[in-house]
């Protein structure tokens, strides 16, 4: 597979593998010039400003621009592992997240298994790693009855609610698209994980390197690829104003990154209704998921911010 | 502008070369140019000599003199450089290698190349199969470089008469290499397939420079001696009159040996060359060569590319090569600089034997291939080759090349001592394998046409790699009408049989169990010898002979024994008495071997072994643990073992398992140490 100039200039400029002493551009900085990449190679700084870039930002790009060799070994040695390198110019990037998460969509995913599962929306299902019991059943229950439509259950990988989603929909013969937060590299070496990943049902991806550790922004960053790869994200249990999976549901909510329902039942955490009251829609029973997926895949409008007195008063 | 170019790189030409009349091959500007303004790709097809390392040396001089980073040069010939970066050194391009032998140095490497006083780093391809230098050293280094250079660039290609798996590797890279970045690919042998496919991987947009394989004043002759004593013979009487040093051409290492052995022992100065030599011993050779302190150097195909001595006098194929791309590319090293040299082709009986056995073991069978991935991928985890090796019954060296090759095409990857499933797509590629085969097959059709052919020889070869002339070369045998057949010394062709005959093998005894248990050292064999390896021409075709048509070793073979046995070998402390390995057949010939060899020795002869249960060859048996499996508890002792020394006897040996089984036996009962005997050694053959 040779990959096109506009996907390896992408690659070039946005990722952080093989970038010596070099800040690779941040999405937001990536996007303005997203349309040809390819036409920067082999540019000057000199060219690169007639172009239109300022000063600094023509340095740096022609610096990143410079380390295609490093690079390209670099992206030769995932590709050895099974980890592949879809850009916005290749075939399998999932267009949802450009229209979602607009100017914060990554340019870049590496990837492990079914690359085309990404571009089918699928079912989010998300909550803290520590889940109570009854918040375990429902997590299993959405992912079933999501593999049971079709739908790739999409989750972050982590302990607790995601893996108890991930095996569930497994156990039915259902697909699973996984956004890590975690070195996709190590994810991968685990013996269960490569079953499944050449089981061909399921795709990880991850916004960073393939060897990038877990960190705090990592999991932020990773959970509005959840919400923005699936056509509804269910929370099972959040805590309230604090943790990850409140600030991504509050993030998905506010950004309009996709629709939202969070469980009220049993196993529901402290941060449930708060998140109910904030635009995310109730779920009081599993099997109501059917009504709201049938309802159009619309990106949601991101409601007004509650007020100081709407709360006193609420 | 561009005539500021011209100047500048002429200018850098002379630097160069030392010589202030220097002037540029036509071309090489054109690649410069291409490389330098407008940072595209070439591909140059250039004879040794041609000058293919100042295209990149300039090239990196002027791309480093406008703000590029360091070359980044793969090359397997480092060792073969030194000539090209003492002369780069002299125009101020200053080259470094990191390799396996300097990983200390790889810290302070990377400060240079971080100062920018690194102008060309050159790395092994099989630098970039190692995870270390993969992960920690590759993506710092390259993530400046200017220009990649991708010497031998042919082995790309699996259409290449030696690709190299870890090529593969760069075929991948440069797929993932943007326009803007450039890239020179340089062989100095390609046929019209090799340069398309190297084309299509070095990618479009690309110029590709491609000479004529003329090489002037190279006599081309081929002489059909089937018998390796006739051509050990003809080696002895030609290279004298040859006027020079020059190289022989074996297709096995066993072959390399024994005719350097030989030619020594009729006073030439002369040595063997092949991989099994150490790094420092290969140089050590190379050096002598070049400085013509040897007469002749007999080697397999590890004196391979990139050897560059231009007044090599001849070059002699005592076997013929598999195709004529190999067959040009060696007997192109003959006389680039002579207005006259020697291109002799050999033409022997065990020829088509040798490159069958190379061409059927290229490709692991699909069969194994396809059930050692299903097998790792059901488990999920990795496995110790030596597990594997358990699960499959399959040889240790060829489950490892199985595996290296599966590593290649991505299907299997070795995580520190555990080979794993990779997550890739993968299926065996039959159609390829069956392509390449068949290619290989035609390859080995057109070297027997080229044997036969009955016009110019240099016109012919030319043609089979693509370079179609119409003139002759004038030179060679067809052309001159004469041949190098001597009338050959029925003296010396009996003394080629003799040494043919003279050699021996040694049995090394086994340390370990299949289980790595070690066996204890008073219930392991001794040393001992083998006459013959099976069907080598000399003893080994008598006991081919003889097992298989006869039914009895003769007395020839018999005489043999008795002379290496107690004439040469001459254990301490000696045998005192005889035994052997009973096989189930009627009329056992090993037994009646064994009988009239203690006879001639004045030992006497036991029976004391019994096949309790019958075996199947050890041949078909194809690792240890099977091997072991096949001979231990087959054998039971009857009667008393005499405390002495013993001759253990058989008549062919592989594993050594059987032996060594027999001897521990022996050994339980109380016998003094064993001696192995075989005939014949019929364990494969290598190059």
């Amino acid at each position: 597979m040779t990959l096109s100039d506009d996907a390896l200039a992408t690659a070039l400029l946005v990722s952080r593998l093989a970038a010596d002493g070099v800040d690779p551009l941040k999405a937001s900085e990536f996007w303005p010039l997203a349309d040809s990449p390819g036409g920067m190679l082999g540019s000057s700084v000199d060219q690169l400003v007639a172009l239109g870039l300022d000063h600094v930002l023509a340095e740096r790009v022609a610096r990143l621009l410079d380390r295609a060799v490093g690079l390209a070994f670099e992206l030769e040695r995932y590709s050895e592992a099974g980890i592949a390198t879809v850009t916005v110019h290749d075939e399998g990037y999932p267009t949802r997240l450009r229209e979602r998460l607009h100017d914060k969509a990554p340019p870049l995913l590496h990837v492990a298994g079914a690359v085309d599962l990404l571009s089918v929306a699928g079912v989010g299902i998300v909550g803290s790693r520590g889940v109570s019991e009854e918040g375990a059943e429902v997590a299993r229950q959405v992912a079933e009855k999501a593999a049971s439509t079709d739908l790739p259950v999409v989750s972050g990988g982590a302990r607790g609610v995601d893996q108890l989603a991930m095996t569930a929909a497994h156990g039915v013969g259902g697909c699973v698209t996984g956004v890590l937060a975690d070195s996709l590299m190590r994810t991968v070496s685990n013996a269960a994980t490569r079953k499944a990943v050449l089981g061909g049902d399921t795709v990880l991806c991850t916004p960073y390197g393939p060897e990038a550790p877990f960190s705090v922004g990592t999991a932020m960053g990773r959970n509005k690829l959840i919400y923005a790869l699936s056509t509804l994200t269910v929370v099972i249990a959040s805590d309230e104003g604090t943790g990850g999976t409140w600030a991504g549901a509050i993030e998905a909510l506010r950004g309009g990154f996709g629709r939202v329902a969070v469980w009220r039942g049993s196993g529901e955490g402290p941060g449930n209704a708060p998140l109910a009251r904030r635009g995310a829609t109730p779920l009081e029973r599993v099997e109501s998921i059917d009504e709201l997926l049938a309802q159009p895949d619309q990106m949601v409008p991101a409601p007004p911010e509650p007020t100081q007195q709407a709360l006193s008063f609420g | 502008m561009s005539d500021d170019f011209e100047a500048e790189a002429h200018d850098l030409l002379r630097q160069l070369t030392g010589d202030d009349r220097s002037e540029f091959r036509p071309q090489q500007l054109e690649a410069i140019r291409t490389l330098v303004e407008d940072r595209g790709r070439v591909f140059l097809v250039q004879r040794t000599g041609w000058g293919k390392s100042a295209v990149y040396f300039i090239a990196t001089r002027m791309l480093r003199d406008r703000g590029a980073g360091p070359t980044l040069l793969v090359s397997p010939l480092l060792a073969l450089m030194r000539n090209q970066i003492a002369a780069a050194e002299r125009m101020g391009v200053r080259a470094v290698s990191i390799n396996s032998t300097n990983s200390d140095d790889w810290a302070q490497v990377q400060e240079e190349i971080d100062a920018g006083e690194v102008d060309v780093l050159l790395i092994s391809p099989e630098r970039l199969a190692n995870e270390a230098f993969r992960r920690d050293v590759l993506p710092e280094v390259g993530s400046t470089a200017g220009l990649l250079v991708v010497d031998e660039v042919h082995c790309i290609s699996d259409w290449g008469h030696d690709f190299r798996p870890d090529y593969q590797r760069i075929g991948r890279v440069l797929d993932r290499l943007p326009r803007g970045v450039p890239v020179v690919g340089c062989t100095a042998t390609a046929n019209d397939r090799v340069v398309y496919d190297v084309a299509g991987q070095l990618g479009d947009r690309l110029q590709v420079i491609r000479g004529s394989l003329h090489r002037e004043g190279l006599r081309l002759h081929v002489l059909d001696l089937p018998a390796p004593a006739e051509r050990m013979a003809w080696l002895a009487t030609a290279i004298p009159r040859l006027g020079g040093s020059g190289i022989v051409y074996t297709l096995t290492v066993a072959d390399s040996r024994r005719v350097a052995d030989w030619l020594r022992s009729q006073g030439l100065n002369a040595a063997a060359y092949h991989a099994q030599l150490a790094t420092d011993e290969k140089e050590d050779l190379e050096l002598r060569l070049l400085n013509n302190e040897v007469d002749v150097v007999v080697a397999t195909v590890a004196l391979g590319m990139g050897f560059d001595k231009p007044d090599l006098c001849f070059v002699v194929h005592y076997q013929a090569p598999a195709s004529p791309i190999a067959y040009y590319q060696q007997v192109g090293r003959a006389g680039r600089r002579l207005d006259e040299s020697w291109g002799v082709l050999l033409r022997g009986r065990e020829d088509d034997d040798i490159q069958d056995f190379f061409i059927e073991n290229a490709f692991p069978p699909p069969d194994l291939a396809e059930e050692l991935v299903a097998y790792l991928e059901e488990a999920g985890e990795g496995f110790l080759l030596r597990e594997l090796e358990v699960e499959f019954n399959v040889r240790r060296k060829r489950l490892t090349h199985l595996l290296r090759t599966l590593d290649v095409e991505g299907a299997v990857e070795k995580v520190g001592s555990r080979w794993r499933r990779t997550l890739r797509p993968w299926s065996y590629d039959l159609d390829r394998a069956e392509a390449v085969t068949a290619r290989r097959r035609e390859e080995q059709e057109q070297m027997s046409h080229y044997a036969s052919f009955e016009g110019c020889r240099m016109k012919h070869l030319r043609g089979l790699l693509d370079d179609r002339v119409d003139e002759d070369c004038g030179v060679c045998d067809r052309c001159v009408k004469t041949s190098l057949t001597f009338d050959l010394d029925r003296s010396l062709v009996a003394a080629a049989v003799e040494a043919l005959r003279s050699g021996f093998l040694p049995i090394e005894p086994r340390k370990k169990w299949p289980d790595f248990s070690n066996i204890p050292l008073d219930h392991r064999l001794e040393e001992g010898r083998v006459l013959s390896r099976w069907g080598d021409g000399g003893w080994g075709d008598d006991v081919r002979r003889s097992k298989q048509e006869a039914g009895r070793f003769g007395d020839d073979l018999l005489g043999a024994s008795v002379d290496l046995i107690g004439g040469r070998w001459l254990p301490d402390p000696a045998p005192m008495w005889v035994t052997y390995v009973p096989s189930t057949s009627s009329g056992d010939p090993v037994a009646d071997f064994a009988h009239r060899l203690a006879d001639r020795l004045g030992l006497p002869c036991k029976d004391v072994l019994e096949r309790v249960r019958p075996g199947v060859p050890q041949k078909t048996m194809n690792n240890s643990t099977s091997q072991f499996g096949n001979v231990d508890g087959a054998f039971a002792l009857e009667g008393p073992v005499s405390g002495d020394p013993v001759l253990l006897v058989d008549d062919v040996v592989d594993s050594r398992w059987t032996l060594t089984v027999v001897a521990a036996a022996l050994r339980k009962e109380g016998s003094g140490p064993v001696y192995p005997f075989a005939l014949a050694d019929t364990s494969g053959r290598s190059a």
